[in-house]
């Protein structure tokens, strides 16, 4: 009986899993509906289910008090986030929790102790994450604080690699009263707030220097304290920040090669990362030493075949460091490869949601973060997993919210709250009524826009080009700023005048009138302001009056449009384009 | 128009990010899929991953051994208790190639440890017996050993210490291995304590086919003479030599035929076929030492044949700073030169495939307990040691050997043999030999090579050779 009870719920956790996983790519996009409920009770389903397993096998009674214990914690955080910010993105509370709820499953198969000690973690994290949204929206100030992320995240590197402990061949962790810190987690969200805040404001070849010259500092920090796997994060996001804010291709081709020259460098340069590689490359040879981590991760998996070995039942505790590290292949030993699949599938999906939120959002700083902790969230996923498997070589890097340690899912907590924090913001900011929701009629400021179709244009050049003055420190950015207002608009020539890097300098009167030009044409065709002073309130204010009138007169020509022939307009392409279905509340311009 | 333009710039680079991970992603979802359809298993036979394969051996019945023609050598059967237990049929005959699943394993219950433990049969009937709580049951390794063969080689050795490896040239496929002095796998459990006494006095344990690494005698001469007419293609017709039963150089240093033989004049296929010390101390002292000794490293030396059991390398130690007395004894398959029986048989395998080496192989195919095939292991080169005319020659030399030199114990039977025998002297008591004989014999299509050593049995021609016979006639019959 006990054996076919075991046997049902090893099935049952795996299609209950893949029904979340499926459910969650439905639901991409969307905020809304009946699928975020369905997907919880899949969650919660394998939560159960895992735990029953617990106890049929070790007729324990604190599997099911912990079981409880967890249940509260989980359907507080969806009620709380729920009631607090109806605008988060339910799809990622929902990913978070099931992330979550695997770890939860996972540790305490390994070491229960550990379970409960990431347990308390994880509510004071969550905890501390409700507010984030409310703090991302209060403080403004956020993106100004340029020179002060780079002190911070330097600082503590230095300080990591001065009074760190070593711990498994990287100095990563130091401890203070007893508890034990590894600041690197908290260097990453550091250092994206850096690079967002510099890159959202100039991105002029001086500036990519002096951008590249700080990410070099702090990735030698990080390879001089042997911590390659954040070394290689940190090097990843650089690239991808600045091609996403430069729009240069060319900064992230050569970043690459530049990336790999400098691992060939770093091969005949350090022990540590030849071991790493020849560790992949031969993983058997040396089965004695470092390679046992390895080829006992690749046992697990193999053994573990597509439905693994039942949980409790596979060895994962033969693993070293299996809670941190190789949490990856302790869970494909137990729960199989397809569980895995889907795992991998969820940590996908909240990456490409995290990429839908910094598309629409529309102040490149926010834009810039939610991509930057995007990035180093999933690359993070690719080099445990990767690694683990002996896809690529080892980093010893966590699966964040899954592997143990309290700093990594602390701090995996707070990116997930961060980003929620920007879509909210966002949300709050565009005012748009979601459909079938209630509270979408009505808000603070009791006044209704319609859907976003119309809200993305124009928005950024004011705050490219006129947010800087305050830290300019020369004349010099101020040309290269008013081109960087242009290049939304004239996208291609920018392209071809990139080409002409080094002879900038000399054309540059001439160019610079040419921007401006464009620059004035624009906002005579947008209605705005001339000037725009540099203060938050005021600014928002301007563009929000003017994205209003915009709004208007393009809400006046579809009806235009809608009463000569209905819909197959142009601008219906543009609102499928989105995703959205068009729905402008009439009593919007009754006001 | 323009709006439209600007929006797809606006996410552009994000949508290229993101469409970036996706890829990479898939590949690694591509390979772990990948790891775990076709990589994963020889990963998890490993004997490191002991500990996983011994928690799989408690869902799963171990599947069975099988020979070639279907006799089964190893199965899993319940006793009377209800307890199960593995069952070796026939004992003895397969004790070193088969070995045993307890105490550490070895053999090719060791090596297939994980094919035994996993249970192929569809997933509905998988998930029926597990709902029902019984155990599913393994799948079964079927061997290239061919059960004739096998019993012929097993019956020839009698009581002798030694061991018989016999090949299918063509395709490399082990049809016969045999070591003795050996023992009973159904009674590793209960006598172990004995067994390890047993091993450590007469090395019963040993599977001397794989592990066994002995001093070639004679049968080294094959590369010696290959050697010495890659550097003199003439030599085959322009060799002469006279022996007067012994040779020596120079400094005075001594070699004598086996027994003090006088063979007096001969030429190259004379000496091979008489096989003369003394001639052939001659010939080493005009050949390139490395030469030799890359010659060897083609055939196999220094390398391990990934057989599928435990195996040991052929030696062989060649230089310029050898003493020209160590060289003169290295010629003749003296000296430091060690190989394993498998060497031996394989070096009669590629001259009798026309110079193509097969590697050799013990696992035919795997099938589920349904008897559907999971996976065929397919014959692969291991090297090409020899030319088309090398080898000709080398039959040509070898097949007289058989009819009229030192392995006439051969002749007049119903199909074409070859080979050459060996006496290889050990240990420091002079005349205390191991007899040797490595050759192949064709019948039509079929053909089998073979590597024979009987130890401590004086000279090959009168030990080894009618061993051969034996195996030869029961698979040529």
């Amino acid at each position: 009986m006990e054996q076919v009870l075991l046997e049902l719920s090893k099935y049952a956790i795996l299609l209950l899993f893949l029904m979340f996983t499926l459910t969650g790519f439905r639901a991409i996009g969307k905020n809304k509906g009946r699928l975020f409920y369905v997907q919880r009770v899949f969650l919660l389903g394998v939560h159960f289910l895992a735990y029953v397993t617990f106890f049929i096998h070790t007729k324990e009674m604190k599997y099911l008090l912990f079981y409880g214990v967890q249940l509260i914690y989980f359907i507080a955080v969806m009620v709380l986030y729920d009631v607090f910010y109806p605008k988060m993105s339910k799809l990622i509370v929902n990913n978070m929790c099931m992330l979550l709820a695997i770890g939860f499953v996972m540790i305490a198969r390994i070491t229960f102790d550990r379970a409960v000690k990431q347990f308390v973690i994880v509510v004071g994290a969550s905890a501390l994450g409700l507010f984030v949204p409310f703090f991302i929206r209060k403080m403004r100030w956020l993106s100004k604080c340029v020179w002060l992320y780079a002190m911070a995240g330097i600082g503590l590197l230095a300080v990591m690699k001065l009074a760190g402990s070593i711990t498994y061949g990287a100095s990563i962790s130091f401890r203070i009263a007893g508890i034990t810190i590894q600041p690197i987690e908290l260097v990453k969200i550091i250092f994206v707030f850096f690079l967002a805040s510099f890159l959202a404001k100039r991105h002029d070849l001086k500036s990519i220097l002096i951008v590249s010259a700080v990410s070099a500092v702090h990735v030698l920090l990080l390879v001089w304290s042997r911590e390659l796997g954040g070394a290689l994060i940190f090097c990843v996001v650089y690239l991808c920040l600045v091609y996403v804010a430069t729009r240069q291709p060319l900064y992230f081709i050569g970043g690459l090669a530049g990336g790999s020259a400098a691992a060939v460098v770093a091969y005949h340069l350090f022990h540590h990362v030849k071991v790493r590689v020849l560790t992949w490359s031969t993983p058997f040879s040396v089965i004695k030493n470092d390679t046992s981590q390895i080829s006992q991760s690749l046992f697990a998996i193999g053994t573990g075949g597509w439905f693994g070995m039942g949980l409790m039942e596979g060895m994962p505790q033969t693993i070293p460091v299996a809670s941190e590290d190789f949490i990856f292949s302790a869970i494909t030993e137990e729960l199989g490869m397809c569980f895995s699949f889907c795992m991998i599938l969820i940590c996908l999906s909240t990456f490409i949601m995290f990429i839908n939120i910094a598309t629409k959002i529309r102040e490149p700083f926010y834009k810039l973060v939610a991509t930057g902790l995007g990035v180093g969230y999933i690359f993070q996923v690719f080099l445990t997993i990767g690694g683990g498997s002996k896809f690529i070589p080892l980093t010893g890097v966590t699966l964040p919210l899954v592997s143990y340690g309290g700093s990594s899912v602390l701090c995996s907590i707070l990116i997930f709250q961060i980003i929620q924090g920007i879509y909210v913001l966002k949300a709050k900011e565009d005012k748009i009524p979601y459909e079938e929701s209630e509270d979408s009629y009505e808000d603070e400021e009791g006044y209704y826009e319609p859907d976003e179709e119309y809200e993305e244009e124009e928005y950024d050049r004011p705050d490219d080009g006129y947010g800087d003055e305050e830290y300019d420190g020369g004349t010099d950015y101020y040309d290269e700023e008013e081109f960087d207002g242009y290049d939304e608009e004239y996208e291609e020539e920018d392209e071809e005048y990139d080409g002409y890097a080094g002879e900038y300098e000399e054309e540059d009167g001439e160019y610079d009138r040419y921007a401006r030009e464009y620059e004035e044409e624009d906002r005579e065709y947008d209605n705005a302001p001339e000037e725009i002073v540099f203060d938050d309130d005021f600014l928002y204010q301007q563009v929000e009056e003017r994205e209003r009138l915009k709004r208007k007169r393009a809400y006046e020509e579809y009806q235009s449009q809608k009463q000569q022939k209905p819909p197959k307009s142009q601008y219906d392409e543009y609102a499928a384009a989105d995703e959205m279905q068009l729905h402008i509340p009439e009593e919007f311009f009754d006001d | 128009m323009e709006k439209q333009r600007k929006k797809g710039i606006r996410s552009r680079e994000m949508i290229i990010l993101t469409c970036l991970f996706v890829v990479v992603f898939l590949g690694l979802m591509g390979y772990l899929g990948y790891y775990q359809m076709t990589i994963s298993e020889d990963v998890i036979n490993s004997p490191y991953n002991r500990r996983r394969q011994d928690l799989l051996a408690q869902k799963v019945v171990r599947g069975k051994i099988e020979t070639s023609d279907g006799k089964v050598i190893a199965q899993t059967i319940t006793d009377t208790s209800g307890k199960e237990v593995r069952s070796y049929p026939y004992d003895d005959l397969f004790a070193h190639v088969a070995g045993y699943s307890v105490n550490g394993g070895s053999g090719l219950e060791a090596y297939n440890n994980i094919r035994l433990l996993q249970s192929n049969v569809l997933f509905t009937k998988q998930l029926a017996s597990n709902l029902k709580g019984e155990k599913n049951v393994g799948d079964n390794v079927i061997t290239t050993l061919n059960y004739d063969v096998q019993k012929a080689a097993y019956d020839a050795l009698g009581n002798n210490r030694g061991a018989v490896v016999a090949l299918e040239p063509e395709t490399g496929k082990v049809l016969g291995m045999v070591s003795k002095p050996d023992f009973n796998p159904n009674q590793v459990e209960e006598l172990w304590e004995e067994f390890l006494k047993d091993d450590s006095k007469n090395g019963i344990l040993v599977n001397r086919a794989t592990q066994g690494q002995y001093p070639p005698g004679s049968t080294f001469k094959i590369f010696t003479m290959l050697e010495y007419l890659r550097e003199n293609p003439d030599a085959k017709d322009t060799y002469s030599y006279t022996c007067k039963g012994s040779h020596k150089n120079s400094q005075g240093d001594v070699i004598n035929c086996y027994h003090g033989t006088v063979h007096g004049k001969l030429n190259l296929k004379q000496s091979f076929t008489h096989s003369c010390n003394s001639s052939f101390v001659n010939i080493g002292l005009n050949i390139d030492r490395n030469q030799l000794k890359d010659l060897c490293e083609e055939f196999g030396f220094g390398s391990k044949f990934s057989i599928g059991i435990a195996e040991k390398k052929s030696t062989i130690s060649a230089s310029d700073k050898t003493s020209e007395y160590k060289w003169m004894q290295t010629v003749i398959g003296q000296g430091d030169t060690l190989v394993t029986p498998l060497q031996m048989a394989l070096t009669a395998a590629a001259i009798a495939n026309d110079g193509v080496e097969m590697k050799p192989y013990l696992v035919d195919y795997v099938e589920n307990a349904d008897g559907s095939r999971i996976r065929t292991f397919d014959e692969e080169e291991f090297a090409t040691p020899l030319s088309k005319e090398e080898c000709a020659l080398l039959q040509d030399y070898m097949e007289e050997t058989v009819d009229s030199g030192t392995a006439s114990a051969l002749s007049g039977t119903s199909y074409t043999a070859g080979g050459k025998t060996g006496s290889a002297e050990y240990g420091t008591t002079k005349g205390k030999s191991h007899a040797w004989f490595v050759g192949y014999a064709k019948n039509g299509d079929k053909s089998i090579a073979i590597a024979v050593i009987v130890e401590g049995a004086g000279s090959g021609g009168h030990a080894a050779v009618p061993v051969a016979k034996q195996v030869f006639d029961s698979y040529l019959k």
